[in-house]
């Protein structure tokens, strides 16, 4: 691999129209991977959300919006066709949303986070061409823009999503 | 049936009990202010200039208490002014801080945390432990904030084992249908809890911090003294490993305790709030801990 990837924080996106580029992120546990990517144009990125909805603080939604699923996934898509991507041919795929041992309703923020995303989604007539979601382990996510294959690595096993 | 024989967990007790013993004392600064919070008559003059025969924390210190997190509205220029300004407690704290942040840095590959993430999921849960608290409307108890940075610090000590006995682990784990520390206790004699309150005991720090760190993942057996810091810090440290930072193999396989939630009215909106909150300030006091 030529480049080292880039690494994208909790709360936070980056996309790229760089051939060479990788985009990792680490530690999702009940936050949200998602990836999107056009072939055809070859751009792609990636996010990692924490929490379901911005309405819970409008004022950090406007700070910093991929912090929540919803608005964070709105503006991701428009950077994505912004950047010459177009919806009939992204390919979106989905890591994370892992839920602790026992399932308090109250942590159950993973669920939460996941079932906002299809909403998001459904909405916008796109469908999810690959998820790993659930389960209680933490993962990390890699988009290689050279040929879209996204990576899940979670207890040191690495599999392609 | 115990994974491992008597002998072997014997065994292994008595080379954690001497690991324990080799992790590095605390400056001395830390008992000076913990004596100056139990007397009112303290010399801080004094203690400011015995202070300042160790530039390097002094310097740290008046760092950390400028920062957005701590800081007062003023600058503090001195650790004088610090004592008067955020008080003995609180300059307390920012001192355990500064002088424990370094040992957190260090990779853990027995609990497959990479360098930092111990020191970013104790400082998450340190932040989030006082925005619980704050969002609840609690009265914050006492050296909270510590309690919370300190709660893993039990793990830098057993991480060679959990490394050389993984497999065991996470059998034993699989087998009790149980948490991590379920598992640390079957196989390795103590869980890391546990190993973290030795060192707090070895440091002489109050037994607030102790019993916190004692309890964390098991808040229902805490002293009722210390059970409101207790809870709190078991629910924030939830919501870190929830939020998978610095989650490594054992904070996702955790157990949340129902009674500390009720106990503490938790809601969901409230641990979401409390979550993004954390967020925001944990660029800033990563950077100052480690
Ligand atoms: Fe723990």
């Amino acid at each position: 691999m030529a480049m080292n990837p880039l690494i994208v924080d909790i709360a936070d996106m980056k996309a790229s129209d760089n051939p060479e580029a990788a985009l990792i992120t680490y530690s999702l546990g009940s936050c949200l991977g998602v990836s999107i990517y056009d072939p055809e144009v070859r751009v792609g990125g990636l996010a990692h959300f924490m929490l379901p909805l911005s309405s819970l603080d409008s004022e950090k939604a406007r700070t910093r919006p991929f912090m929540y699923v919803d608005i964070g996934m709105v503006l991701f898509l428009e950077q994505m066709f912004r950047m010459g991507a177009r919806k009939e041919h992204c390919i979106v795929k989905v890591a994370g949303g892992s839920q602790l041992l026992d399932t308090n309703d109250i942590f159950r923020i993973g669920q939460r986070n996941h079932t906002v995303l299809r909403k998001i989604l459904w909405k916008n007539g796109m469908l999810l061409k690959g998820e790993e979601v659930g389960g209680a382990l933490s993962r990390t996510m890699r988009l290689d823009l050279i040929d879209g294959r996204v990576t899940i690595k979670a207890h040191g096993e690495t599999r392609e999503l | 049936m115990p994974s491992q024989d008597q002998a072997s967990v014997q065994q292994i007790r008595a080379e954690v009990a001497a690991q324990v013993r080799a992790v590095p004392t605390l400056p001395a600064m830390c008992q000076r202010i913990l004596m100056a919070i139990n007397d009112p008559n303290t010399n801080f003059d004094k203690l400011a200039r015995e202070a300042s025969y160790d530039p390097g924390l002094t310097a740290n210190v008046l760092r950390i208490a400028n920062s957005a997190y701590f800081g007062a509205a003023q600058e503090i220029g001195s650790l004088r002014d610090a004592f008067v300004r955020i008080g003995a407690r609180r300059l307390f704290e920012l001192t355990v801080g500064t002088s424990v942040g370094p040992l957190m840095r260090e990779a853990l590959p027995g609990y497959a945390l990479r360098r930092h993430e111990l020191l970013r999921h104790s400082a998450w849960t340190a932040v989030a432990s006082e925005r619980l608290a704050a969002e609840l409307r609690l009265r914050a108890p006492d050296m909270l904030f510590t309690a919370g940075l300190l709660h893993d610090i039990g793990k830098i000590i057993l991480d060679p084992f959990v490394e050389a006995h993984r497999a065991t682990l996470e059998a034993a784990a699989d087998r009790l249908h149980a948490n991590f520390e379920a598992a640390e206790r079957d196989v390795l004699g103590m869980d890391h809890a546990q190993a973290g309150a030795a060192v707090l005991r070895q440091w002489r720090l109050p037994p607030q911090l102790v019993e916190a760190v004692a309890y964390h993942h098991d808040p229902e057996h805490a002293p009722a003294e210390h059970l409101l810091a207790t809870n709190i810090v078991h629910v924030a440290n939830t919501l870190a490993g929830a939020s998978g930072v610095g989650s490594g193999i054992a904070e996702m396989r955790h157990s949340v305790s129902a009674q500390a939630l009720a106990a503490l009215h938790v809601k969901t909106a409230v641990v979401e709030r409390v979550a993004a909150a954390t967020l925001e300030t944990m660029e800033e006091l990563e950077q100052l801990l480690g």
